[in-house]
Formats: C-alpha cells, structure tokens, sequence
C-alpha cells in the first residue's frame, strides 16, 4: 500500500496539484459550511503531503526534516523557559547559532566534498527562517507564550515547506486559530485558483520553455562567446527571466494553495522587472526573504551600531548594514564565490544608489519626469540582470573550467 | 454564493475537461510537417531519442535512412553523412539517432519502440569501442536516455516473453532510477521471472503510455526546433566541391584538417583541445594503459540490438570507428587491446549472419581520419561514405540466425 503512494517534489509536476486539489476537497467543504478549521484533517494532509515529498526515494530527507523539526520546538521551548526570567545576551546568540547550526553544516559540507545525508533536506533554509524569527521575537519579547502544536505546524506548512514564501508567526498563529467568514473564504478561493493558473504560466509554460529549451543553447553560445559577447548579453537575460518566472511561478502556486487552506501567506513578487531603484528592487523581489533580512538583520545591525557609536556617520553606519546583509545573503545561497560576489554586488549597488538619491536631494532642480523613470527601470533592469549572470555561476564554469 | 464558488471553481472543472479531451482521446500521433520532420533529422535532440513520433513520422517515408550511433554524430563537418547528403542530393536524407552516452541499452529501447517503421529496411549502426567498458553503461548515461514511453511501449507488446526479454529486464533493474521506481520495479521482475504481463496490468499502461504519446507528440515538436543543425549542416556545404569527387575531397579533408588541429601535436581539432585537454592534459600521460574494451555487459546489451535487428528484418552496415593513435600514444591506451575488442565484436556479428562490417581500427593513425580522441573526422567520414554508397547498391538479403551463447556472461567475460 504504502509503495503506491507516489513520492513528488512539491510543484514539480502538474499531476501534483490534482492530489493537492482531492486531498483538499472535504476541508474546503467544511470550512465553507461551517465557518470553522478541520485541524486533524489539516494535520493529516499535510503528513500525507510530507510523506510524499520525503518519503520513498528520499526518505533520508525526512529522516532529516524529523530530526531538524525535533532539534528546533527543544531549542525554541528551551529558550521561551529560559527567557521568562532572563535575558542575557550570551545565551540569546549561543540560541541563534545552534537554531542555525544544521543548515550551516549542510552548506558547509559540500564545500569539503563531505555529505551527511541526515542532515540536509529540501527547503532546510526556508525553516530555518521560520525558527530564528521565533526566537528572536521571544527575545524581544513580543512572543511570550510557546504552543508547541502551533509552531510545529507553522514549521511545517507543508504548501510553504520548500521554498517559502517566509510566513511571520504571530500572523500565521492568528489565522491558524480563526477561520475566515465565508463569503470571504470564497474570495480567496478564487483568488488561490487565479494564482495558480497565472502560476502555470509562469513556471510551466514561460520557465519551461526558457528554461529547459533555451537556457542550455543559450549557456553553450555564451560559454563559447567569452564574457564580453552579444550571446552572453543574451544568456544574461535568458537566465534572468527564468529565475522570475520560475521562482515567481513557484511562489504563485504556495501562495495559492495557502489560499484554498483559508490562509494569506504573504505574496513573494509584485512586478520586480518594473522597480525604478535597487532598493525599490528589493521591495518587490522576494519579498518574504528581504524583509526579513530587513527586520531581523539588518535593523538590528544597525541599531546596534548606532547605540555602540561605533560609527559617527549614520550613511557609513547603514552601508555597513547593507554589506552585513546581503554578505549573509550570499553565504546562505551557498558558500561559493558567485554567490558571495552576489551579496557584494548587490551591497554596492544599494551604496551607490544611496548616495545617489542623497546627490539628487541636493539638486532639486535635475530634471524628473516619465523619461528619467523609464532610463531609471531601464538602468535597475541592467544592474540586477548583471547580478542574476554572477549568481547563475556561468562565469565559473567559464573561468575555472 | 454559489454564483462566488462557480467563478471559482469553474477554470478548475474547464481545465481539467480539455486536458482529459486532448491526452485522453486516442488519435494518431503522427507528425504532418515535412519541415519538422527534416529538422528532427539531423537535430539528435532528446525527443528523438526518447520520444517516438519523429522516429515514428519519419521512418514511414523512404526518405530517410536510420544511422544508430553517438556523439560522432552530432559532430558536423564537411563529410558528415548529412552534409554529403544534402550536398549531393542524394537519394535519402539521414535520419541521425543518438547523444552522448546512448549505448545498445538505449538503442535497443529506441529501435524497439519503432519495429514497424524499420522493418525489412536498411540502416547504419555505429559502434564506439569506448562503450565496452568492463561495467557498461553508466547509470548517469543510462538515466539521461531512459524514456518510460518507450519502456510501456515494450511492456505493452511482449506477448511471450523470451530468454532475451528476461535479459533485458534483468538489465534494468540494475539501473538506479528504476531500482528507485517501486511500480516499475514490480512489472520488471515479473518479466524477469519468465512471466509475461497480465491483460489488466497491459491496459492499465496503456493508458499511461497514450498520456506518455501526446506529450511527445505535443511538445516534442518546440523542444526539436531548438535542437535545429540545418544551417550548420548548410554551412558546411561550401566546404565541399560542386561534383562529388574522391581524390578531390581528400585533398580538401587534408587541408582542412590541417588548418583546424593546428594548436596540438595529437591531430585533436582546436576546439576540442582547447575545451577539454588544454591544461590538465599532463594528468593523462600513460593513464589509460590499464584500459580494456574486450570484457563486461555491453556485449550482451549488443546482443539485444543484434536480436531486435533480425526480429524486425534490417540490413544493417556497422561501423567501428579505430581511436586517434597520436592520443592512444600518449594516453597509453593499447590499440593492441582495440584490435581484439574489433575481433571480438565481428566474431559476434560474423557469426550470426551479420556481414556488412566497416571496421576502421586500423586506420587510426592516418591523419585527419579523427576529428579529435574518438570521433571520427574528416577522412573518416569520407571512408565511411564508401561503405555506405557500396552498401545501399547490395541488394543481398541477409539471414541471421542468432545463438542465445553471446547474452551470456561466459562469452562477456571472454
């Protein structure tokens, strides 16, 4: 029996969503009949769902989400026990470092050639996210109470469990325990529907056809061209798009999927490719991960710079910031070179575009008007396609290989 | 609120209406366009090797003229098969079948699936000694060409299931993506164990594999554009000189050759120097002496195409490209060990009625005949092309008559 369950990556295949539609068929039911959560069937979806991305072939990755899932509610109820009466900052980080501790060996090992397999599974990354935010808002102390159930389901919202988007807990918790009214329940229905079929064309249709059946032309003519060609040019924003589209098309599909559980996961993307600044850039690509690293890096950082005075200019203060956050950035993509020139790349560009805004502040009379706005999204545009060919790692292979 | 949950829903239900309309209505799949079709024959793309309705669409013409092989084909020169054809007008266009790393494994699934449109017809079948590698085909190699269609193809037609079925599932299971297939695994062993399918398990592929069809038949089509050769097949054509002409070409293939292997001493094409070896190619100094082509599966794997080629009636010219001897030279690979391994293999064909053998090892160390370490070049295209011209005016029909010994492990080893 259990060797006819089929085991899938989540979103892979378009056979995918008709499970996911039938599994979810009597929760959409009762929860439109009776305005109420169905938690045990939920619970039981999501197993099920769990078993068939981690089970079969690769149950070694569940072997390692059940261990990782254990590591984290221990060290997250450790910590809120502990914080109930203290606060030392020694014991915060030392909670931070081990919370982040298995996905920094699961990027480290390969570094060594090493591997564990009990240690890494899909969408590791994305968890760990979800856990350090918990602690920290237990630190900050606007998380007091720790419902253990809350936060495994949180963890393990099984349409979000692979590539996000970053779901914040206290706004996941409020809807886990109120269910939406029904009339707006079926709003979001056919909101989650549209997001899934607009996610079909992105992912399945656009990424497929630049991704699967022009990227390696594409890849072949650059690789052949050197790094100053036209077909490099055009492999540039080959990649680029099919990183949007794919990714995009993928976040469409969680979110929409989150929307027929009665749940508003947090969009990822709103018209990235139209954004006039990097920072504006950054605003509409994958939302979910910048602002995170917005509220729980980099604010932090720089508040902490700012108290110590380290710093006595508040714009050397916040480019440090920025370089501490898009570092982490790059070393969570992976600890390779490209991913780390990456994050540096994309903190100089937020500097330079800093400075740049604090130049034009001074010269109110520079012209403003519709062409300067498309030569700025024109220019973004430019910038962040040259980010996305460090970060596709062809200069590697062209380079080293 | 039910109007609310029709909008909803209704995108649903139309979807999944037209999905079941196009996958589950059992239309031919055949291929119309001409141009595509002549694309598909030189793109070597994926849905060729793996898909059956360019084969399929192609083969039911006269027009083309199957050459089985691997990556030397898709390794375009002057004297290429496609470009001479195209040049000259020649009476058949090739129909080119293979990638690299697709091994007898991978051309017996391929030629299986199409034993209708390549009955009783002649083909070209090009053997690398490098496929005889003592453990066979490599999982990876294996994976990349696997195609489930072709598989349920098998599956669904094998009514009594003969020593060379049990072979061949056998075979399959020792594959990783299949171990790791817990229904595929299932049917396989059935099949090994001597037991053919049941009336039931067969319709419930079926329908599968009609599924399997039209995504072939739907996207096959786009993935094959991409995968397009012919403006550099016609590029190549300036190359060659408006009459076909023997002594002419070689002069030609010298030439070129000279001009295009000018950045080594090993008669290797620039690019592939450059791509491959430059740098590291100290590291292969003598390394390859231990290396033996005379042992292991692929043998009996070759076996299965042997018998799929009498089963479905072709005549079939075979060739066995020699291994660029400046490179064996250096890498200390033993042509000595080639010369056996090339009487082994036409020892097996020999004897079982296949007489059309174009064995080539020998020439391995007349310049240009190598495009670089194993892929045949300018000459030997040309040489090739001999063989092949004398082998479509012989109208002798071949008989065979296998012997079962040559699957065994007795004669892999041998």
């Amino acid at each position: 029996m259990i060797d006819q369950i089929p085991s899938l990556i989540p979103y892979a295949n378009p056979i995918y969503f008709a499970y996911v539609l039938i599994a979810l068929i009597p929760l959409i039911a009762y929860m439109l009949w009776k305005e109420k959560r169905l938690p045990w069937y939920q619970s039981i979806v999501t197993l099920v769902f769990l078993y068939i991305s981690f089970g079969g072939s690769s149950w070694k990755q569940g072997v390692a989400l059940i261990l990782y899932v254990v590591w984290q509610t221990v060290l997250v109820a450790l910590y809120q026990k502990y914080r109930q009466k203290h606060n030392q900052s020694g014991v915060f980080y030392a909670s931070i470092i081990l919370a982040i501790l298995p996905l920094f060996l699961t990027k480290l090992f390969p570094v060594f050639d090493f591997h564990i397999s009990f240690i890494g599974f899909l969408g590791i990354s994305y968890l760990t996210f979800k856990s350090v935010q918990v602690i920290i808002e237990f630190r900050d102390g606007v998380l007091k109470t720790y419902k253990i159930w809350d936060y495994i389901r949180f963890l393990l919202f099984f349409p979000t469990i692979s590539s996000g988007p970053i779901d914040r807990f206290r706004r996941f918790q409020k809807e886990l325990h109120n269910a939406p009214l029904r009339s707006d329940y079926a709003d979001l229905l056919k909101l989650g529907v549209h997001r899934i079929f607009i996610g079909f064309l992105y992912k399945f249709i656009i990424g497929y056809y630049l991704g699967t059946l022009a990227l390696p032309h594409l890849e072949k003519a650059a690789l052949d061209g050197g790094l100053l060609s036209w077909q490099m040019l055009l492999y540039m924003y080959g990649y680029s798009l099919f990183l949007f589209f794919d990714f995009a098309g993928y976040s469409l599909f969680a979110v929409g999927v989150s929307n027929l559980m009665g749940y508003k996961t947090p969009m990822n993307f709103n018209k990235p490719f139209a954004s006039w600044n990097i920072k504006e850039f950054w605003n509409r690509w994958h939302i979910s991960l910048s602002t995170w690293f917005r509220d729980y890096v980099y604010m932090r950082l720089m508040f902490l710079l700012v108290k110590k005075k380290l710093f006595k200019s508040r714009v050397v203060a916040s480019n440090i910031g920025y370089f501490g956050l898009f570092l982490l950035m790059g070393f969570w993509h992976g600890f390779t070179w490209f991913y780390i020139l990456y994050g540096v790349f994309h903190a100089t560009a937020i500097c330079v575009n800093d400075w740049w805004l604090r130049l034009k502040k001074k010269h109110k009379n520079w012209p403003s008007n519709k062409w300067t706005h498309a030569l700025a999204v024109v220019v973004t545009f430019h910038v962040v396609c040259a980010s996305f060919l460090i970060f596709s790692g062809i200069l590697d292979k062209l380079f080293f290989n | 609120m039910k109007k609310k949950l029709f909008f909803a829903f209704g995108p649903v239900l139309i979807a999944f209406i037209i999905v079941a309309c196009i996958f589950l209505t059992p239309t031919k799949t055949t291929i119309k366009n001409d141009h595509l079709i002549e694309v598909a024959s030189s793109s070597l793309s994926s849905s060729v090797v793996q898909g059956t309705t360019f084969t399929n669409s192609a083969l039911a013409s006269n027009q083309y003229l199957p050459m089985f092989g691997s990556s030397e084909l898709k390794r375009f020169s002057a004297f290429h098969p496609s470009v001479l054809a195209y040049k000259y007008n020649r009476p058949y266009t090739p129909f080119l079948i293979g990638d690299a790393g697709t091994q007898s494994l991978t051309h017996f699934s391929i030629m299986n699936s199409n034993e209708k449109q390549l009955a009783h017809k002649k083909m070209v079948f090009i053997i690398s000694p490098q496929w005889f590698v003592p453990k066979g085909i490599k999982d990876d190699y294996f994976e990349a060409h696997f195609s489930k269609l072709q598989l349920y193809n098998w599956l669904t037609t094998t009514q009594h299931v003969t020593t060379y079925d049990q072979y061949y599932a056998n075979r399959l299971l020792q594959f990783k993506n299949i171990e790791n297939s817990a229904k595929l695994t299932t049917l396989l062993e059935q099949v090994a164990d001597g037991q053919a399918l049941s009336k039931k398990q067969k319709n419930s592929l079926k329908l599968e594999r009609q599924l399997l069809d039209k995504e072939d038949m739907l996207f096959g089509s786009v993935s094959t554009l991409f995968d397009s050769n012919l403006d550099k097949i016609h590029s190549y054509e300036h190359d060659l000189p408006a009459k076909a002409d023997s002594n002419e070409w070689v002069k030609i293939a010298d030439k070129i050759g000279a001009k295009n292997t000018s950045n080594n001493e090993l008669g290797i094409i620039n690019s592939f120097y450059n791509k491959n070896l430059r740098g590291h190619l100290k590291n292969l100094k003598g390394k390859q002496a231990d290396w033996d082509y005379t042992k292991g599966p692929e043998f009996a794997d070759f076996q299965l195409v042997l018998q799929q080629m009498a089963k479905q009636d072709s005549d079939v010219l075979f060739i066995i490209p020699p291994i660029n001897e400046k490179w064996t030279n250096y890498t200390g690979l033993s042509q000595e060990m080639i010369q056996n391994f090339a009487k082994k293999i036409t020892l097996q064909l020999n004897s079982q009625g296949f007489e059309n053998v174009a064995d080539y090892t020998t020439n391995a160390a007349e310049p240009y005949f190598m495009q670089d370490t194993i892929h045949l070049g300018w000459k030997g295209w040309i040489n090739v092309d001999h063989s092949l011209q004398h082998f479509l005016k012989n109208d002798t029909k071949p008989t065979y008559h296998l012997d079962d010994y040559y699957l065994t492990e007795e004669w892999q080893q041998s």
